[in-house]
């Protein structure tokens, strides 16, 4: 508790207050620590028995070097490590209404676009996000457009190396936090998403030729590669214009948008600081 | 020691982050159990503000800086928050799309019997109670996206009423729906209030509908309490200032300067009992119709026109409209008429699957709208769609531009501000103004010459409050003065009233009925305004509010003057005069 | 633009699955089709995926899958041959290539393509069929079991979505009246006509977003969240669910257990690691869901059983 508020226990009381709300609900607290501790041990088992599995196949051991099937699966469970990953860092209700809306304009642009080959404006999104509000949401934003634009286009196998692929590059737009002088942004930006779009596609092609290309070497995956040359150039330009073009306004958007307002208590002179309901904001105060 | 109010808030002051001024001032208020208190006050009066401390939102979610004490049901709302306080206020706001966060009816109605950790079996039984009580069993398992606007709105009572809240507390909950649908949601909340004694802290727009129903009527100005009292002072306190916050059958009284103000059409026609059986039985009211200044062929014509949506429904079945320049229409009818259908067919944005649309001498298209732009405004239902650039300014630059406007532009742009009353928000982003300012915006990015020659309303008074409105109205009503013409879609009978030179009442896809204002929308039990329904039968035609306060000016004079006898031909006389006067007066 | 999903609720036994059921269902045959390699045993599951589709009466929904699974395939096929050097019977002695080497197509490589080509056609059905039967609404339910926030923010999406379309079409239709070239025109011209509008858009699906997360800090959201097993697992579930996890094991296993078929460097006789039960019970297991299938649709009181 903050000092010198002994005095004002009904005042400081916030803490306690919503810590007593969950008890309100006559389920005892337990539920919370659970919550915790089940996934962050799921993902460490999970993280375990995948690099088992790889170790395995790839030194030949029969079943786990069937890669036809087991790319899928893995790409299956690296999605939920990661999901479980993220979901261990605590999102306020801005946070979570901010990366549905994401997504749904990401999934509605994708569909919007769907008639261009490879030029949509979900990587652009998810990078955009992973920048504005860190890697992890940057990440269930990019997850989340691929898996809803899916339920509107159709899922395919596709769907979780869409997840995975879209996801990373929502991921890698919090290494755009280390660029200070927007100019130097800018530049970082429109190089990320742009490679993005080669390495999208790249990501894509990583699932079609372990399970139906053969034999599995380099230039089988070189040939499997040009075969998508074009999409992935269109998809590379496409990312590029819509960098120079919406980067900064939208940027500047979701920068207001997760401006966090404290507020300040006056009464009988005394002052407080909190936040606007959010556990890590109070967490610095 | 007395017991403890509901809601209990004294010397509070509040600002919001950014916010010069306080959005509320020392404000002092007990609400007891049991309440239904109506709030009123023009757009940023700090109702909403209000109503969100009530449950902690401000200043939890809202941050700011606050000063005072708020205890609402026995907690302190700075110490606990929206969370503690959640299961015992409800809030159900405007705009239900901003509301749902679920997919499903059912799964909605959990959402906040889930966070307040319930156990399941409880869970489970006040959803279906929930679903049950509201008549939205039928709708369990779709998916909410699809529900109408009335319906969504009670999926949010719903959700809310499941956490058996001991507040309920709703901002303006009818802004966004039509009036069948408000009615609904109103009469279900007066359900609530009178079966299961929920104090109701309410504010709202469609007063004729709540106002006499109210046990306490407060009105906010400038984040003060300015009134405080039972509908009936509220009404008398009103007289001397316009009754902005009254129903249309109270204000019409109120104007004419009645003392005692009736709050219902039945208390008024008891009002006016006395004096009615003292005319003449039926009186005609002469002229007054505003003649057409047709020059020129029409400016919109639709001639046998179908339309059938793919896959759909056919929601035009042969309309035949005509609206010649200098005219001003308004089309009603319910949802799913056909009306919204009728005008995007009108602009060209849907193509016609049989007859002819005529829209300014051409046959209208998607591609051949952007070159209208000069001679034709649409302000759309949602004023947010119209809105592109960052700053007011901007927007009204980027509307000159568009137009082909050779002049000074910003010249322009400071004038129109000035004209709408709109200065100092030059710089402030669009969305962020209220919705009152934003319709205004909208019109004055409309109006900004070349003065169009058509003017497209679509829902234009939605949301907005009395002073709002009756400022709309006038800028409309002017523009239209100038010789120039309006297609209007509304479902605002008291704004079609005082618009319209011609109705349209639309039903099943077809025009049903069109024809001079005056006959279409009098005589009628749903598409008529309070004055109508209170004076047609004295007054056939009567729709305006100017001519009701006209002739109950002159009631009033003959009641002030009654004692002594006047022959009833006198009165009607009187009265007849005076409503042309009125009329004359309008033109 | 599509505002509906893919999916489309119908009554019938498929659909009736309980959506874990159902996943254990379709990912068992993606992984008995992924990991068969004897094109008789394909053959016999491409018959079967045929007869579920049949059984869940989604023909239609189904075709677009059915077209880009066979542009796949096409693809697969015709990769194949180019990178494969493996095969003993050479075909057609190409010219030599950069990357790609020496260009000669061999039998086995372009049976090897064929097959897979099917597969990946058998693969994409299946994932279509999921997508068009299963709830994505009931998916997100069990989504939430194991991840409260991301469901949730997944719901949002999906809810907010077709308003965000609609959004869209009355912008466009409002800023085509005010005069901005949407249509027509340049392309180029036409393009940058509609940069302001998507990020009015995108602003205002935060504002949006902004006071959804209002309304659910009014309802109490943050201190976490219980969430009740809605969905029962029914007699149905409980046949379907373990014997579609028997099947894939048994897949499996025999793939790895000798009963593999080869294709380089000379393709096996087919007919040669074919096996009589593991055809019987692969053909059964179809047959089985057919039967259960057509009776929940025609006797009542079996769907009132399962």
């Amino acid at each position: 508790m903050l000092p010198g508020h002994g005095c004002l226990r009904e005042r400081v009381a916030p803490m306690k207050e919503s810590r007593e709300s969950r008890v309100d609900g006559n389920v005892p607290g337990r539920g919370s620590t659970f919550g915790q501790w089940v996934p962050r041990a799921l993902r460490r088992l999970l993280t375990a028995c995948m690099f088992a599995f790889i170790f395995l196949g790839i030194r030949g051991v029969a079943p786990f070097s069937r890669w036809s099937l087991n790319s899928l699966f893995l790409a299956l469970v690296l999605l939920v490590i990661l999901f479980l990953r993220f979901e261990e860092r605590e999102y306020g209700a801005r946070e979570v209404a901010a990366v549905g809306a994401l997504a749904a304009v990401g999934a509605a642009g994708r569909v919007f676009f769907a008639a261009l080959p490879g030029v949509q404006p979900a990587t652009f999104l998810a990078v955009l996000t992973g920048y504005a509000m860190g890697a992890e949401t940057g990440f269930l934003a990019g997850a989340l457009i691929a898996l809803l634009s899916n339920i509107f286009l159709g899922h395919g196998p596709w769907t979780p190396w869409q997840m995975l692929a879209w996801g990373l590059a929502g991921a890698s737009g919090g290494l755009l936090g280390a660029f200070r002088r927007p100019k130097s942004l800018l530049a970082a930006a429109a190089i990320l998403v742009t490679s993005w779009g080669f390495i999208f596609g790249w990501l894509m092609n990583l699932w079609f030729w372990l399970s139906f290309v053969y034999p599995l070497n380099w230039t089988s995956y070189i040939a499997t590669c040009s075969t998508s040359f074009w999409f992935d150039l269109f998809h590379a330009a496409g990312n590029l214009v819509f960098v120079l073009a919406l980067w900064r306004p939208m940027a500047e958007m979701l920068r207001r948008y997760r401006e966090r307002f404290r507020f300040r208590y006056l009464g009988e002179g005394r002052e407080w600081a909190s936040s606007g309901g959010d556990r890590q904001a109070r967490e610095v105060v | 020691m007395e017991e403890m109010a509901l809601v209990e808030i004294s010397d509070l002051t509040y600002w919001y982050p950014r916010g010069e001024k306080p959005a509320l001032r020392e404000l002092s208020l007990r609400v007891e159990k049991g309440e239904f208190v109506l709030l009123t006050g023009p757009t940023g009066c700090g109702k909403t503000t209000f109503m969100r401390l009530l449950n902690g939102l401000v200043p939890h979610f809202h941050g700011g800086v606050l000063q005072g004490r708020a205890l609402v049901c026995g907690m302190d709302v700075v110490a606990s928050g929206p969370r503690a306080l959640s299961s015992r206020v409800g809030m159900v706001f405007q705009d239900p799309e901003d509301q749902l966060v679920s997919t499903t009816v059912e799964r909605e109605v959990a959402f906040g019997l889930e966070n307040a950790r319930l156990p399941a079996p409880v869970i489970s039984k006040r959803v279906e109670e929930m679903l049950a009580g509201m008549g939205l069993s039928r709708l369990r398992r779709s998916f909410l996206p699809e529900l109408s606007g009335g319906e969504a709105q009670k999926v949010v009572l719903a959700s809310i009423l499941a956490l058996h809240p001991e507040v309920l507390v709703l901002d303006e909950p009818t802004s966004q729906l039509d009036p069948l649908s408000s009615e609904e949601l109103l009469t279900l909340v007066r359900r609530i209030h009178e079966e299961t004694g929920t104090t109701v802290i309410m504010s709202e727009h469609r007063l004729e509908r709540c106002f006499h129903y109210a046990t306490r009527v407060i009105h906010m100005e400038e984040g003060r309490i300015c009134f405080d009292g039972s509908p009936a002072q509220a009404a008398r306190w009103w007289g001397p200032r316009e009754g902005a916050f009254l129903p249309p059958v109270a204000r019409v009284f109120a104007r004419a300067g009645w003392e005692e103000i009736p709050l219902t059409v039945n208390q008024a026609r008891r009002l006016i009992h006395g004096l009615e059986s003292r005319g003449s039985g039926k009186v005609e009211v002469p002229g007054g119709r505003r003649e057409g200044t047709p020059r020129g062929g029409p400016l919109v014509e639709a001639r046998d026109l179908w339309y059938v949506y793919p896959e759909g429904p056919e929601a035009l079945r042969g309309v035949d409209l005509r609206l010649e320049r200098g005219r001003n229409l308004v089309i009603m009818g319910e949802n799913g008429s056909g009306k919204s259908t009728l005008l995007r067919c009108f602009l060209g944005l849907l193509p016609p699957t049989r007859g002819r649309v005529l829209l300014l001498g051409e046959r209208p298209s998607r591609e051949r709208l952007p070159g209208l732009a000069a001679r034709l405004a649409y302000c759309p239902q949602n004023p947010n769609a119209f809105f592109l650039s960052p700053t007011v300014r901007e927007e009204m630059l980027r509307t000159l531009r568009l137009r082909g406007y050779r002049g000074d532009a910003e010249e322009a742009v400071r004038r129109q501000l000035d004209r709408f009353g709109l200065e100092g928000t030059e710089e402030r982003d669009p969305r962020d103004l209220s919705s009152g300012q934003k319709e205004k915006l909208v019109l004055a990015c409309a109006l900004l010459p070349p003065v169009p020659e058509l003017l497209v309303l679509d829902e234009p008074t939605r949301g907005l409050d009395y002073g709002s409105k009756r400022e709309i109205m006038e800028i409309i009503k002017e523009y239209g003065d100038g010789g120039s013409t309006v297609a209007a879609v509304t479902h605002d009978v008291e704004f079609a009233a005082a618009l319209a030179d011609e109705a349209a009442i639309m039903g099943n896809g077809k025009s049903i009925v069109n024809g001079a204002a005056e006959d279409m929308l009098s005589d009628s039990l749903f598409f008529s305004p309070q004055v109508n329904r209170l004076l047609n039968h004295l007054f056939p035609g009567l729709i305006r509010e100017e001519e009701a306060v006209a002739v109950l000016e002159g009631m009033r004079e003959r009641m002030a003057a009654g004692k002594e006898r006047q022959s009833g031909e006198a009165a009607s006389a009187c009265s007849r005069a005076t409503v042309a006067s009125a009329r004359g007066s309008r033109r | 633009m599509k505002l509906i999903p893919v999916y489309r609720p119908r009554e019938t036994f498929i659909h009736g699955l309980h959506p874990l059921a159902a996943l254990a269902l379709y990912a068992s045959l993606v992984a008995v089709v992924l990991v068969l390699q004897n094109p008789l045993y394909l053959a016999v599951c491409g018959l079967g995926v045929l007869s579920l589709v049949l059984l869940a009466e989604a023909g239609e929904e189904c075709r677009p899958f059915l077209l880009l699974g066979m542009f796949m395939a096409f693809l697969v096929a015709l990769l194949n041959p180019l990178v494969n050097r493996q095969g003993g019977h050479v075909l057609v002695y190409g010219p030599r290539l950069p990357v790609l080497g020496r260009l000669d197509v061999t039998l086995e490589a372009v049976a090897y393509g064929a097959v897979s080509g099917f597969r990946i056609l058998l693969v994409v059905v299946l994932f279509g069929l999921a997508s068009v039967t299963v709830s994505p609404d009931d998916l997100l339910d069990i989504l939430s079991r194991i991840s409260l926030r991301s469901s949730l923010s997944a719901a949002l999406a999906v809810r907010l979505y077709p308003s965000l379309v609609v959004e869209a079409r009355e912008m466009t239709e409002v800023q085509l009246a005010r005069g901005e070239r949407l249509r027509g025109g340049r392309r180029w011209q036409r393009a940058r006509a509609h940069f302001p509008l998507w990020m009015a858009l995108f602003r205002g699906s935060l504002d949006r977003a902004a006071n959804i997360a209002e309304a659910m800090s009014a309802r109490g959201f943050g201190s976490g969240r219980v969430t009740r097993r809605r969905l029962p697992l029914k007699g149905r579930d409980l046949v379907v669910l373990p014997l579609s996890l028997a099947v894939a094991a048994a897949a499996v296993f025999s793939s790895t257990g000798g009963g593999g078929y080869r294709y380089f460097p000379l393709l096996d006789n087919p007919l040669a690691g074919f096996r009589t039960w593991a055809t019987v019970s692969l053909a059964g297991f179809f047959a089985l869901l057919q039967v259960i299938g057509r009776c929940w649709k025609k006797w009542p009181w079996w769907r009132s059983r399962i």
